[in-house]
């Protein structure tokens, strides 16, 4: 008895000499800094109206946030730990997951937000021998494109092409005609309808628009108890920020998030507004868990186009910590 | 593909009809914000900034203004006028029917000028200076906040009884409009009773070293050691006279204080300071409105809302309330509805002066308390007078203002 008491006391002498208590308490008490990646992207708004509304009353977290122009930069970024959150195209995430990259999944922030736009035609059918423009050829976009187009008998590379098109250069290569068509992530096909150049296809609803693209990605290493008090307020701030935006859009025509995003987006408000209150892409806020379900047949298709090759468990991929909840499914 | 042409802009029309009637584009105004968010004054304007986004929920939860509601926009001033200036211009062109803010008095004076221009009212929050609503005043222009000539009055009252009539003065201060407003206000005042000024050392705005300055006034020896500066600069300036041990030797007076740089400095600095205040939470015990404020403060943000916030709040009460009255959102006519009138929002009845549009309402000194009568971090003043705002104010003798006539 004896004995034991004084390996405990030897124990407890160490830790506290180790700073071990010390460590602990500052942990708890420590302000961690999150580096947040995004993109200017109406489906990214939740990420600045988050920080814009509670950047003056984080207790846990220091925010801040890092612009790319691209989701390849972006995904470099998080690849290398130069961010450690970032709102991703699925395939990007499966990609990353496939290479050996630590990374959780820890939700979504969106369903919905991209649309369908071109010039002469009027339905699918009429895409054949047409260059159509995606954010990327592992964007769910284009995964989304040869999957419906499939089904309207035409195949990919063969009856038509995509090509990847920097969000920056879109207006340029609809004028110059190198595209036909693009499916793109608003407000990139308001731009261009606002500037005549496109015009939206009947009926998109029911395959293209509403549907889950991209997912709240951080570093594996968040999810550790030293972070969760600081990850726990953000995503709070996150939620709250879904919601916002949500009621900005039913109250004041997203006239509040329109002029939030300026600084960060730098997007015109009326277009931002407009695209808001008129759901382009059927887009809507709320932030969940997407459905496991879901994420497998997200997982199926892009083994299925050859874009991940390694084998990714689902599970170990995705992270509850954060997220109560599981979000709708968007129709498959 | 001309059917599909004539669908779509049949929808924009229908689109464009019904924001027009319910809930679009038209049923909003918009309210600009022009706050330092960095710089010398970043923590007052972050409480601002706090209080501003309260009271425009707030308004828009019980109907808006005229049953239209508010969308904000927020410009960083960086403590700096040019920036305030600049910031001004662009929530003009953005069709701001009221501009609000300030921190630093030169960014207040500025925005005040371009709004003048513009034919949209000012609202002035945190600024001290006597400009503000004296030779810098315009018709646009409000301002509920104190300034250094109330100051000036109710602290000298406190100073010539605790230090007598004769007592030697040194003054740091802010090298700008606020910094030498307040000097003048004090010294005029000070001088005046038999007081005499033995040192006065002009300080850049954002230095971050004053030990210089101050070990000059610790050779010089005065009774009491006026250190005119705000925000981060008062922070440094007084903790930099503690650590020098100043205060063994001579009282230290700071003429605006507010909860936000007080409370990093805790009681241990603060005890013993003496100060004027614009408003402090303290308050909250003796009136229902100023107890409502904190309160929904505190449970939003978890801190106490500084002398900033609380004129944020007015600000933007008291602009819905006059619009409300006038009926219209036309800036004379909103001018009119302010002009001399009385109201009860975070004090007892004060008002606005016409003639200057000056808010008249109390001045409080005090002073910090010795660390052991503390309740919470937060309370860390005494209010010790109490002076109201018709005995303090400018007369029209000494305020040299000239508001521009309205048609």
């Amino acid at each position: 008895m004896r004995k034991r008491l004084s390996i405990g006391l030897v124990i407890i002498t160490l830790l506290v000499f180790t700073g071990f208590f010390g460590r602990l308490a500052n942990a708890e008490k420590s302000v961690k800094t999150l580096l947040i990646g995004y993109v200017p992207l109406i489906s990214q708004l939740p990420l600045v109206v988050s920080y814009d509304n509670d950047k003056l009353n984080y207790l846990n977290v220091k925010v801040r946030l890092v612009k790319f122009r691209s989701f390849t930069s972006l995904e470099a970024a998080l690849r290398v730990g130069a961010i450690d959150i970032a709102d991703l195209p699925l395939p990007v995430v499966f990609n990353m997951a496939g290479d050996g990259i630590n990374i959780r999944i820890i939700g979504q922030c969106h369903l919905g937000g991209s649309v369908f736009e071109g010039v002469g035609f009027s339905g699918l059918s009429d895409l054949k021998a047409k260059i159509i423009g995606v954010p990327g050829l592992r964007s769910n976009e284009n995964l989304e494109l040869i999957r419906i187009l499939s089904q309207e008998k035409l195949r990919y590379g063969l009856d038509y092409k995509t090509i990847k098109v920097p969000f920056n250069t879109i207006l340029q290569n609809l004028q110059a005609g190198r595209i036909n068509a693009m499916y793109f992530p608003e407000p990139y096909g308001s731009m261009a309808e606002n500037n005549h150049l496109v015009m939206l296809m009947d009926n998109q609803e029911k395959d293209l628009s509403g549907r889950l693209t991209t997912v709240l990605t951080v570093r594996a290493e968040l999810l550790q108890e030293q972070y969760r008090g600081a990850m726990e307020e953000w995503v709070r701030s996150l939620t709250e920020a879904c919601s916002f935006i949500e009621d900005d859009i039913k109250n004041l025509s997203a006239q509040q998030t329109a002029i939030i995003q300026e600084p960060y987006f730098g997007f015109k408000r009326d277009v931002i507004s407009s695209s808001l209150v008129k759901r382009r892409g059927k887009i809507h806020f709320s932030y969940a868990m997407p459905e496991k379900k879901l994420l497998r047949l997200y997982l199926q298709q892009v083994a299925d186009a050859k874009t991940v090759l390694q084998k990714i468990d689902i599970d170990t991929l995705i992270s509850f910590d954060f997220s109560g909840k599981q979000g709708e499914s968007s129709p498959q | 593909m001309k059917f599909r042409m004539i669908q779509i802009l049949l929808l924009e029309a229908l689109f464009v009809m019904l924001g027009a009637t319910s809930g679009g584009s038209l049923e909003t105004i918009l309210f600009g914000i022009n706050v330092p968010l960095t710089g010398s004054y970043s923590r007052q304007g972050e409480d601002e900034l706090r209080a501003y986004k309260l009271a425009i929920n707030r308004i828009n939860e019980q109907g808006g203004v005229l049953g239209k509601k508010i969308v904000y926009s927020v410009k960083d001033t960086r403590t700096d006028a040019e920036e305030a200036r600049k910031n001004t211009k662009e929530l003009i062109h953005d069709g701001a029917v009221v501009i609000t803010g300030g921190s630093s008095s030169a960014e207040a004076i500025v925005q005040g000028e371009e709004c003048q221009k513009a034919g949209v009212i000012f609202m002035a929050a945190l600024t001290h200076a006597n400009e503000t609503t004296g030779k810098d005043g315009h018709r646009h222009t409000f301002r509920w906040y104190i300034d250094a000539h109330m100051s000036a009055e109710a602290l000298s009252n406190e100073l010539i009884r605790q230090y007598g009539k004769n007592a030697r003065y040194a003054f740091l201060y802010a090298d700008y409009a606020w910094g030498t407003s307040v000097l003048d206000s004090m010294q005029g005042v000070l001088e005046k009773a038999g007081g005499k000024t033995i040192l006065k050392i002009p300080t850049k705005l954002g230095e971050e070293s004053y030990i210089a300055p101050l070990l000059q006034a610790k050779l010089a020896g005065p009774d009491v050691l006026v250190l005119i500066h705000f925000g981060k600069d008062m922070i440094n300036s007084l903790q930099q006279a503690t650590t020098l041990e100043l205060r063994q030797k001579m009282a230290i007076v700071v003429p605006l204080m507010d909860v936000h740089m007080a409370e990093p400095l805790g009681p241990e600095v603060m005890q013993g300071v003496i100060t004027s205040m614009s408003w402090y939470h303290g308050l909250a015990e003796m009136y229902e409105g100023a107890k409502e404020f904190v309160e929904l403060f505190q449970k939003k943000y978890r801190m106490m809302p500084g002398s900033g916030a609380a004129a944020a709040w007015v600000d933007i009460f008291q602009y819905a309330d006059a619009v409300e009255r006038a009926k219209t959102f036309d800036h004379f006519q909103v001018i009119k509805a302010l002009e001399g009138h009385h109201f009860k929002l975070l004090l007892d009845e004060e008002y606005w002066r016409n003639w200057d549009h000056q808010g008249i309402r109390p001045t409080y000194v005090a002073v910090g308390k010795k660390p052991d009568k503390l309740t919470d971090k937060w309370d860390l003043f005494k209010i010790t007078g109490v002076y109201r705002g018709e005995d303090l104010a400018q007369t029209k003798k000494e305020n040299p203002v000239q508001l521009e006539p309205i048609p």
